[in-house]
């Protein structure tokens, strides 16, 4: 945090992201600028292809920009190694996958646990946070089940309360209503929408329009490019 | 450690969840580690653990050695071994050891019994073996005249007497004679040879006969020794070169100076393990190798697991599962398989270890110490640990690109291309031990054929041969030996549709001739002056009877083969081989001339020269080779039948009564 502003969670400076082929090169982004401060819930929306989800793995410590730099919580990525990218995905992100990402050999509680489980934490922490979030997401009844034995819906609330259980400051969430019905993705929407207001950094891709207005701040892109961001707007109000 | 704990679970989970897939690694591993297990669980016992006996260091062999024959075990005589144990200073104690083959009679069976004929000290003070039941031989029964007692071995007792603690004080009947069970030994790994039972030398007809105790060349003893505390092999092969030039000055006609006779001490951990080391060391070379392919499959099989595993790690990465836990958690499951696949691989090792077994201790006694003990199974986990980490490491090593699995699509192409990488290394390294191996079979089937194209001089086609050893208690005097003879050449000859017979002291490629003096003869022919019969060769001298040649279909090169004529009534003759006659008589024929093979005592006239039959060995060259009527040569100890016929094993039931008739016995009949 030293030269940043301690409530800037993400910050993007120029960043590409060029992906290489044998016949052709393609940015995927392109100079992108980007400040997340805490406690904000931005939507980043845009067509297919927009680079949408090359931003999310970019924020997500997933990869790495070929130019520019990202900073998370004030340091710099280009800083750190595989094991402290390892290290800081664990205790400073929260990920939520459009298609749940449970693992299907773990039950509803140890998928929550995993996360925990990469930190030095004693058994019975661990245990009162994933009681806390199972709660939290209406899931403790389900805490023996497998994820094969879930809904959708149930599923999503699951990876939910695993993105949260090890309070992370910056939440990403790729399309998380994109395989859930409407009220099924209602809800994930309410508890993400609840999280928020409980003061965590919230950054979500979505085609879906009524879930990108529900966040304060939207951010467009297109071609790789931010075409729109109404941070000012957000910022004045 | 409940992380470590959850790792476990989780694999174990896996493993249950996959089980076909889980068997499969586990067997493919399990037959590289238990062959792996099995032939270690021998190189324990023969190589790394140390002798079973108190002071093993101590232990040695003194050999007698005919150096410039080549000979480097000729025995010692009664005489030499008092003279060693006399005059020699390096010992704490000398012992004395030859085999014998004894008929047991049994109540409804005869049983050939290989006996060890030891003096006391050989348990007592060198090998310093406590009985399991009873005593072992004391001085008193080293005594000529002492009453006849036996030691059985533990193998012997549990086999014949059940393991009845009551047969101590009881009696053997062996040879017509009568042995009192003085105790019974533990197991231990005998040597020089494997036995049924200990006799003490004063029991032993022939140790204690008048010819043998006072002949000088009667070398049939072997010698075992305990070297004193404060000797060193260095000096106790002074000490014998010393005594050997002493008794060889006193007694030069029992010692011509063209044989070359000197002593040597070696230890008996060397002389054990001496022929069975390059075997053994070839086996483990081997199984590894194997295990090596095993581990290569495995991994192959890992690896293709893992691709459906991909989202997992890749989930697992984003939540901040560093590569280094990534790894731990893929090699605690293909570990944990591992350990299935020992404990399976154990099974098998315990299986195919008691063949081993039989094979190598054949070679060395050491052989029969091999079990599965602590350090056959800490090498057997330890081994698959190793195979579980060599087969994961290439699926652990992908891990490194799964993350890429949640990002764009062109980059899933390159995780795939890396992970291609990894199988083409795996087929690679298949490729190059599968080779490896091949090239080693290929040698081996080669060197098969080569071995089948091998001229061996003779036919075995439709012959049987039927071993047994005389009874010398009945069958001691020339005459019982030659009438015996007779007896079962007539009685072969009343057998409906045999081809043809003979009775034989030896037979091709027996290798029961090759340490038998009694097959020897250093052979003087009468055209040489006595200068030049110091040149003399030694060659094999097989007792056969006339239908020899004709039962193994030996080529007649020159004159006549052996004849019923050529009785003890008959001139004494002999047949040669043809290696012999070019050897002496590269431009004339021998035939006419005479060779004796009792220094020139007695004369045989040569009347026929046959094609060279291999002895001992397929790839031996062609070597000198007597022929002489067994009638005019008999002597106690083997005798062998050999029958043609268009179907030779239907007379296996025909001959074994025969001689079960003639109160013999018989224990095998190829």
């Amino acid at each position: 945090m030293s030269s940043e502003n301690n409530q800037t969670v993400v910050r993007l400076d120029k960043v590409n992201r060029l992906f290489q082929t044998d016949k052709v090169d393609t940015y995927a982004l392109a100079d992108v600028n980007l400040t997340i401060n805490k406690g904000e819930y931005v939507a980043i929306t845009g067509p297919s292809g927009s680079g949408k989800s090359t931003l999310m793995a970019i924020l997500g410590l997933l990869d790495v920009p070929s130019n520019g730099q990202y900073w998370i919580n004030g340091t710099p990525s280009s800083a750190l190694s595989a094991s402290q990218m390892a290290e800081v995905r664990n205790r400073e992100i929260g990920f939520i996958f459009q298609d749940f990402n449970l693992i299907g050999d773990l039950t509803v509680y140890e998928n929550v646990e995993l996360p925990l489980t990469y930190r030095d934490m004693s058994r019975s922490e661990r245990k009162e946070r994933v009681e806390r979030c199972l709660t939290q997401v209406g899931m403790m009844p389900r805490a023996e089940h497998y994820p094969s034995q879930l809904s959708g819906g149930q599923q999503q609330r699951v990876a939910v309360a695993r993105s949260v259980v090890g309070t992370p400051s910056l939440l990403l969430a790729d399309e998380p209503t994109g395989n859930l019905d409407s009220v099924n993705g209602e809800a994930v929407m309410k508890l993400l929408s609840n999280l928020n207001q409980d003061g965590v950094t919230v950054c979500m891709v979505t085609h879906d329009v009524r879930y990108a207005q529900a966040a304060k701040r939207v951010v467009k892109l297109f071609d790789g490019r931010i075409s729109e961001d109404n941070a000012a707007k957000v910022q004045a109000s | 450690m409940s992380i470590l704990a959850g790792d476990f679970t989780y694999s174990a989970r896996r493993i249950a969840k996959r089980l076909p897939v889980s068997l499969v690694i586990m067997i493919t591993l399990a037959l590289g580690i238990g062959a792996n297990s099995a032939i270690f669980s021998i190189f324990n016992a023969v190589l790394l653990q140390k002798l079973p006996f108190p002071a093993h260091d101590e232990l040695t062999l003194v050999k007698q050695i005919k150096r410039l024959q080549g000979d480097a075990n000729a025995s010692f005589s009664v005489k030499e071994v008092d003279e060693l144990h006399h005059e020699s200073h390096a010992f704490k104690s000398i012992a004395e050891y030859h085999t014998m083959v004894f008929t047991m009679v049994g109540r409804n069976e005869l049983t050939r019994v290989a006996a060890g004929v030891v003096s006391s000290d050989f348990f007592n003070d060198i090998l310093r073996i406590k009985p399991q039941l009873g005593r072992t031989f004391s001085a008193s029964d080293d005594v000529i005249g002492a009453p006849a007692a036996v030691l059985l071995t533990h193998e012997f007792w549990q086999s014949k007497f059940g393991g009845s603690k009551s047969v101590v004080g009881t009696y053997l009947t062996m040879n017509d004679r009568q042995y009192q069970v003085v105790g019974v030994l533990p197991p231990f790994p005998q040597f020089p040879n494997a036995n049924d039972l200990y006799m003490s030398v004063s029991s032993c007809p022939f140790r204690s006969s008048e010819f043998v105790i006072n002949s000088r060349e009667a070398r049939m003893l072997s010698v075992v020794a305990r070297m004193a505390p404060d000797e060193t092999l260095e000096k106790a092969n002074t000490d014998v070169d010393t005594v050997s030039h002493r008794i060889i000055q006193a007694n030069p006609a029992s010692y011509p100076s063209q044989d070359g006779y000197t002593m040597s001490v070696i230890p008996i951990a060397e002389e054990l393990i001496r022929e069975v080391r390059p075997t053994l060391y070839t086996l483990l070379g081997t199984a590894l190798l194997v295990l090596l392919i095993a581990c290569a499959n495995a991994s192959g099989l890992l690896l293709a697991q893992n691709v459906e595993r991909q989202r997992e790690f890749a989930v697992r990465s984003a939540l901040g599962c560093s590569r280094w836990r990534l790894a731990r958690l893929m090699l605690t499951e293909v570990v944990m398989l591992a350990i299935g696949a020992a404990l399976f691989g154990l099974a098998l090792a315990y299986i195919a270890s008691k063949f081993l077994n039989v094979h190598v201790a054949s070679i060395t006694g050491l052989a029969t110490q091999a079990h599965i003990d602590a350090t056959v199974l800490g090498f057997t986990f330890g081994l698959a640990i190793l195979a579980g980490l060599i087969a994961g490491a290439l699926p652990a090593m992908g891990t490194r690109y799964i993350s890429s699995v949640l990002r764009e699509n062109s980059e899933k192409s390159t995780a795939a291309s890396h992970k291609n990488r990894g199988r083409k290394g795996l087929v690679i390294v298949q490729l190059a031990v599968t080779f490896v191996l091949l090239m080693g079979a290929a040698l081996l089937i080669t060197t098969v054929r080569n071995l089948q194209r091998v001229d061996l001089g003779f036919s075995s086609k439709n012959v049987v041969v039927a071993e047994m050893d005389l009874n010398w208690s009945r069958y001691g005097t020339a005459e019982e030996q030659r009438n015996f003879a007779k007896t079962l050449e007539s009685r072969l000859q009343q057998m409906a549709g045999v081809q043809s017979y003979a009775v034989a002291a030896t037979y091709p490629l027996d290798l029961a001739a090759e340490n038998n003096p009694a097959d020897r003869a250093d052979v003087v022919f009468d055209d040489r002056s006595s200068e030049e019969r110091s040149g003399r060769i030694n060659s094999l001298v097989r007792r056969v009877s006339a239908g020899y040649f004709s039962t193994l279909g030996i080529e007649i090169a020159d004159g006549r083969v052996l004849l019923a004529s050529d009785d003890e009534n008959g001139a004494a003759v002999a047949v040669v081989n043809r290696q012999l006659a070019k050897q002496h008589w590269p431009n004339a024929s021998p035939i006419g001339h005479e060779l004796s093979l009792d220094g020139g005592a007695t004369w045989l006239k040569i009347v026929g020269i046959v094609g060279d039959e291999k002895r001992f060995a397929l790839s031996e060259p062609p070597r000198p080779q007597v022929y002489v009527p067994y009638v005019q040569h008999p002597s106690w100890g083997r005798l062998n039948i050999l029958l043609k016929a268009t179907n030779p094993s239907s007379y296996e039931q025909p001959i074994r009564a025969m001689v079960h008739e003639l109160t013999m016995c018989r224990r095998s009949i190829e």
